[in-house]
């Protein structure tokens, strides 16, 4: 069960979307300088966000909303307010799925799988993208007020859960402002599933309460 | 409870609590399994009479299970690795064939009970394409089946309806898979 559990948020870890009317940017090394140098001064973000995960089979999407929470250098927290409350918390080596007042707690040095999943939603969800390692093939956008990061994972193991994972960068501060995860086609659909968050009102280098990111 | 007679039943004539589909429901799904539990969202649509998908997906959004199930046919459009065991698909199979009453033909002979501690209920003994199965309903005047039990000793399982609450239980399995109702 932990291990399907591991899996299934790995694949949330992958995230991906389609562009259109995007331009690659021109030169990826400066872009990446950039990006780097604004994660440096970002210490930790609060912001809502909301996710609609669209089912090509029920023929419409599911929304939820929250508060986002980060705080350099692997703490991060989803807190799903509606439709009913959740949370998940990286903290560490630490994993936790909390439901109806059910945890589960994953130890990710335990567990290679783990240990990628916290520091992909890591990177992706703080915008620090640099560190994401040779298992994703990354390019780079440029669309009106946003960069577009094109996430490919490259390894079998991932891709049974993304195909592809976008990730929509503010162009002002590098922040991100939406991730979307496409799932492989499935048998007998015409239409990618997919899960989109996007992050709004957002706060950078406010403090942020250990206590929010407590796992136990 | 005592059998008090054997009757013919249309299956319309029974409502499933997932019957009534007229569009995708979901529900907030949470799955303990001995010591370990996980939870997550599953929605539920009709693709057509007879014919049932359903999704499972975790809260962030992934799908663990995707499968479609009529009389005649269980598909499995995707499930991860972990999950696609034999044995766990048989269960989901037929959980979900007692649950849509995709066990029985249109009309079937049942058994129908009584049971004087519960003037408010009576329940149906009914020999399923897949074993001996009961479906128990109350408030006694209605159609709503609230109860069903199938299966004995290990394949025991035991749903029942409450509301929005959908509780399936198999015991001896140590597996528990509650349903709440998410109102969009």
């Amino acid at each position: 069960m932990k291990k399907v559990l591991v899996w299934a948020a790995m694949a949330f870890a992958s995230l991906s979307f389609s562009l259109q009317a995007a331009e690659p940017v021109s030169d990826v090394a400066d872009l990446k300088a950039k990006m780097q140098k604004a994660a440096a001064n970002v210490s930790s973000i609060q912001s809502d966000f909301t996710q609609e995960k669209y089912v090509s089979a029920m023929g419409n999407s599911m929304k939820s909303s929250g508060k986002f929470y980060y705080q350099k250098e692997d703490k991060v927290k989803l807190e799903y307010l509606t439709p009913f409350k959740q949370n998940l918390v990286m903290n560490g080596n630490k994993l936790m799925m909390e439901m109806n007042g059910k945890k589960n707690i994953m130890d990710a040095s335990a567990n290679p799988m783990a240990g990628e999943l916290k520091k992909v939603i890591s990177a992706c969800m703080s915008g620090d993208i640099a560190n994401m390692g040779e298992n994703y093939q990354l390019e780079f956008f440029v669309d009106g007020a946003n960069y577009l990061v094109k996430i490919t994972p490259k390894t079998a193991d991932i891709k049974k859960f993304a195909q592809q994972v976008d990730l929509y960068l503010d162009k002002k501060d590098f922040s991100v402002v939406k991730m979307k995860m496409i799932e492989p086609l499935k048998k007998g659909q015409s239409k990618n599933d997919y899960t989109e968050y996007t992050f709004s009102n957002k706060k950078l280098n406010e403090k942020v309460a250990d206590s929010i990111f407590v796992i136990k | 409870m005592r059998p008090a007679a054997s009757v013919k039943i249309h299956r319309g004539n029974l409502m499933p609590a997932f019957d009534h589909l007229d569009s995708a429901k979901y529900y907030s799904a949470q799955i303990d399994f001995k010591e370990n539990s996980m939870s997550g969202i599953l929605a539920l649509t009709k693709e057509s009479e007879g014919r049932f998908r359903m999704v499972m997906m975790t809260t962030f959004g992934v799908s663990l299970f995707d499968f479609s199930i009529s009389r005649d046919s269980f598909i499995v459009n995707s499930c991860m690795e972990q999950m696609n065991k034999k044995m766990v698909l048989n269960i989901l199979e037929k959980d979900f064939r007692s649950l849509f009453m995709l066990n029985v033909p249109e009309t079937f002979s049942a058994v129908y009970y009584a049971n004087p501690q519960k003037p408010n209920w009576i329940g149906y003994g009914v020999k399923a394409d897949d074993g001996e199965c009961d479906y128990v309903i109350y408030p006694k005047g209605t159609n709503f089946v609230r109860n069903i039990q199938n299966g004995c000793c290990i394949k025991r399982m035991n749903a029942v309806f409450d509301e929005q609450v959908v509780t399936i239980h198999h015991p001896k399995l140590k597996l528990k898979l509650i349903l709440t109702e998410l109102q969009q």
